[in-house]
């Protein structure tokens, strides 16, 4: 069969110097779903981004039905017969599933917008292609699934050849899903080509007819689906150099820091998000927290880290009462914290390395006499600092706006694991930055442990909370649903099974969270 | 205590004036046009706080426009109107320019296009007319009163209704027209889609500088339609600190109706009672201070319980979404 779609050598670098994707072959052809499989952060969104006219190609050629294609916009891909469902939706939430489904190509009537005739364009591709959709909704109602229907609806209208679903099932529920997956063999059926990027292995192998893989901006093969098993995708994908195997001593706990009781914490829509969660943490260990986004870790989190307040039960660090302290009060009880969004709230984007570095240690007489600012003494220590923490950069005035993900992480861990501490709250240290940074701000860990810190650590990353932490607790529903004395005895599965609520522990097991 | 038999007194003696509700409809008739400038770019989320400014700087072209052709005579007025609302848009446009081309914060471009219009305009002034206060010297003139046959005569509601300045009557057709226009028209979807997602608009090949761009143009005509009211109709000249936070007044209205015409017209006709009240000062013993300032103190009191109002209505929302998430969550996971 032919190659309708050819991606040859595309090359892109983004602006931060991160090189995306590096010299990506891919190619579908008429009427298969081909997957693409990649880890988070392979480059599979920039690579379709790339074919959607969003982004382009610093290098390659993209050629399609024969012809090499430009595609400086979303239109000109539109025209080149390709739709998009993107990995976050894009619609118009107050506007109705017609209006969303047909904005583009609005139907007119002079300048009138014809709604009877979005609405027919809209019922005619919901009917061709089994969807069933009202079309005078308004989008801000629907569920997600539905809004998943509108995005491919969207993308149908303008009769697009080729469908690019960039992880559909992320949001969805399985019952969603496996009607998702009917109406896309259907859709196959038809004649159109679909790109279907997921890293969920199991649908890959149930829907798709071939498989790209690509890692870390590289293709590494494309296969038949029948060709390859489950677990041959998943070795492509992670291959064998990501060893989590941290060097670590057993921990040897000592007297508790952090102290959490009773702890309940209600949004502010009134929800109760963390439900009468009791654990400590001691000097000397690593504890993890480990659940399905959304199970109340942020709100537990940032309740302990002085982000939000919290309605009852009793948070101690060093054995007094956060309930009113500020932040500044908490660090000086020895918090830090390293925040899940780096960019908003870990670092300033637009100060230099430098002034995020002693940001927090400014008030200290070593840099500050009262009146001026000891420019020598803070030149000196940032600079060791940079060195120390392995920061890339030109200099510590650079920007921090400017270095890679990596960079800025090792920036944020370098103050915050130079400032005087007790209690170290590392909220997803690794995600999103390249391997080698992970490592260091993982060995880094490591060492703040056994120098009789406290570290709490938050993670999706189930290898990395698994190898990092000596004692584990799983969050479920708002409250503790299980409690690891001992990690190394835990499987993924187990750990699974927990998160998402499949078996519980019994009150008894929890209760060793607390250390009394 | 004597001060509030005062107010009751002041309130019992105007309201049976049919000249009050004329004023009110009067008064509320530049902050609507104000407020309708300020919409349309709402709704493209490109926001124009330059109102004030483009209303002060085409207030002037107007009645500058209007006597260099000779006045009322020669239809100066009508030549005045039309300079006003290309100036307006022009202006409109730049904010454009700065703040999408050049990407400076729309705010900043909006304050400075206040600042620079306000002393542009004094400055323009006193080099044409020597003056730096008000333009009477000049003989600009204003736009035509029109009587409504049949309503005119009918008794008070013929006073209330009929006799306002044209542009009166153009500011309550312009509440449909724009209603029209953001609701029915292609045009207003391609806003509203950009105002509210901007990346969903790119997505589907809709240029969101080309949209927002169109919007900042008309929100500026109407700006300089809002100013020509100020020194064609309201008065016949121009003095610095003519339009005195009308802009700003319209700004408020069109936050608290959210950008939809309806609703911000009813906002405005609130606001020109309080207007109104302060025309009839000599009936009143009250301070014409205190009256002057009434306007200004119900739209900040109305824009405390618009935005207490909102942020309720936005906990209400967020608690319906939690529910939903929690009936997605509560599908057993397996
Ligand atoms: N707009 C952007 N600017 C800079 N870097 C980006 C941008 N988008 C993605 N990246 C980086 O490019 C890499 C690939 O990202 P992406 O294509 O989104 O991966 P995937 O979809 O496979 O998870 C990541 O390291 C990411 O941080
Ligand atoms: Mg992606």
């Amino acid at each position: 069969m032919e190659n309708y779609l050819v991606m040859e050598n595309v090359t892109k670098i983004y602006n931060n110097g991160i090189i995306a994707n590096d010299k990506v072959n891919f190619s579908a052809r008429k009427g298969e779903i081909h997957a693409i499989c990649g880890e988070n952060g392979a480059g599979k969104t920039t690579l379709m981004k790339m074919l959607f006219g969003i982004e382009q190609p610093d290098e390659g050629r993209i050629i399609i039905k024969g012809k090499d294609m430009h595609l400086n916009s979303p239109m000109d891909a539109i025209k080149a017969g390709i739709g998009m469902v993107h990995q976050h939706f894009m619609q118009v939430p107050t506007l109705t599933v017609a209006e969303n489904v047909t904005l583009g190509i609005e139907p007119t009537n002079g300048i009138v917008f014809d709604m009877d005739k979005a609405i027919k364009m809209t019922t005619e591709c919901c009917e061709k292609y089994g969807f069933e959709i009202n079309p005078k909704a308004h989008v801000q109602d629907l569920s997600v699934g539905v809004k998943q229907k509108v995005e491919i609806v969207k993308a149908l209208v303008k009769g697009c050849e080729i469908l690019i679903l960039d992880e559909p099932t992320a949001v969805l529920t399985p019952q969603e899903t496996k009607e998702l997956f009917v109406q896309l063999k259907n859709l196959r059926d038809s004649g159109c080509t679909i790109i279907f990027i997921s890293h969920k292995l199991n649908e890959v192998k149930e829907l798709c007819d071939r498989v790209t893989v690509i890692k870390k901006g590289k293709t590494i093969g494309v296969w038949n689906i029948k060709d390859v098993t489950e677990a041959d995708i998943s070795r492509y994908m992670v291959g064998v150099d990501v060893d989590l195997d941290i060097p670590k001593k057993p921990a040897e706990p000592k007297e508790n820091v952090l102290v959490v009781k009773d702890l309940t914490v209600y949004n502010e829509a009134g929800k109760k998000k963390v439900d009468d969660v009791s654990f400590s943490v001691r000097k000397g260990e690593i504890v993890g927290i480990a659940g399905v986004e959304g199970n109340g870790q942020r709100e537990m989190i940032d309740a302990i880290t002085g982000l939000s307040k919290y309605s009852y039960g009793s948070i101690t660090l060093m054995g007094k009462e956060v309930k009113d302290m500020d932040i500044k009060g908490l660090r000086t009880n020895g918090l830090v914290h390293i925040p899940e969004d780096r960019n908003l709230y870990g670092c300033a984007r637009s100060m230099s390395i430098r002034d995020n570095m002693i940001a927090d240690k400014i008030t200290d007489p070593k840099y500050n006499n009262g009146l001026f600012i000891n420019e020598k003494a803070i030149k000196e220590d940032t600079d060791k600092w940079i060195d120390e923490f392995g920061v890339l950069c030109d200099d510590g005035d650079q920007l921090v706006g400017m270095l890679s993900g990596g960079n800025v992480q090792k920036v944020v861990v370098a103050r915050e694991f130079t400032s005087h501490s007790e209690l170290v709250v590392c909220d997803q240290p690794t995600r999103g930055i390249d391997v080698g940074a992970a490592e260091f701000v993982r060995e880094r860990m490591v060492q703040m442990r056994d120098q009789g810190k406290a570290i709490l650590l938050i993670s999706a990353d189930l290898a990395e909370i698994m190898s990092l932490s000596d004692s584990l607790i799983v969050m479920h529903g708002g409250k503790i649903n299980a409690f690891f004395k001992d990690v190394k005895s835990l499987t993924e599965e187990d750990l699974g099974f927990y998160m998402l609520g499949v078996k519980h522990m019994s009150e008894d097991e929890i209760r060793g969270a607390l250390h009394e | 205590m004597g001060v509030i038999t005062e107010i009751i007194n002041t309130i019992s003696r105007v309201v049976v004036l049919p000249t009050f509700y004329y004023m009110i409809i009067m008064s509320a008739a530049p902050i609507l046009l104000a407020a309708l400038a300020c919409a349309i770019a709402l709704k493209a989320n490109a926001i124009n706080m330059g109102t004030e400014g483009i209303m002060t700087m085409s207030a002037l072209v107007a009645v500058l426009v209007s006597s260099s052709v000779g006045g009322q005579a020669k239809g100066g007025p009508w030549l005045g109107l039309v300079a006003a609302i290309i100036v307006g848009a022009f202006l409109g446009f730049l904010v454009s320019v700065f703040a999408f081309r050049l990407k400076i914060d729309i705010i900043l471009v909006g304050i400075a296009m206040n600042l620079i219009c306000t002393g542009a305009s004094v400055f323009l002034m006193y080099v044409l007319t020597g003056d730096r206060t008000t333009t009477t010297s000049l003989s600009s003139g204003t736009l035509p009163q029109v009587a409504i046959p049949l309503i005119k005569d009918i008794p008070i509601i013929g006073e209330i209704l009929s006799g306002h300045y044209i542009l009166t009557y153009v500011a309550y057709i312009l509440v449909f027209v724009m209603s029209f226009l953001l609701f029915k028209t292609k045009l207003g979807l391609r806003i509203r889609a950009v105002g509210e997602n901007e990346d969903a608009a790119e997505s589907v090949g809709i240029s969101s500088l080309h949209i927002k761009t169109i919007a900042l143009i008309i929100s500026g005509a109407l700006g300089g339609l809002a100013g020509v009211f100020m020194s064609e109709c309201y008065l016949a000249y121009f003095s610095s600190g003519l339009i005195a936070g009308r802009g700003f007044v319209g700004l408020a209205a069109c936050n608290m109706g959210s950008g939809n015409p309806g609703i911000i017209a009813l906002c405005c006709l609130a606001f020109g009672i309080f207007y109104g009240f302060s025309n009839f000062a000599t009936l009143s013993n009250l301070s014409i201070y205190a009256l002057n300032a009434l306007p200004y103190a119900v739209v900040l009191v109305g824009v405390v319980i618009y935005s207490v109002y909102t942020r309720n209505k936005e906990l209400k929302r967020l608690q319906g979404l939690e529910s939903e998430e929690n009936l997605e969550y509560s599908q057993p996971a397996k």
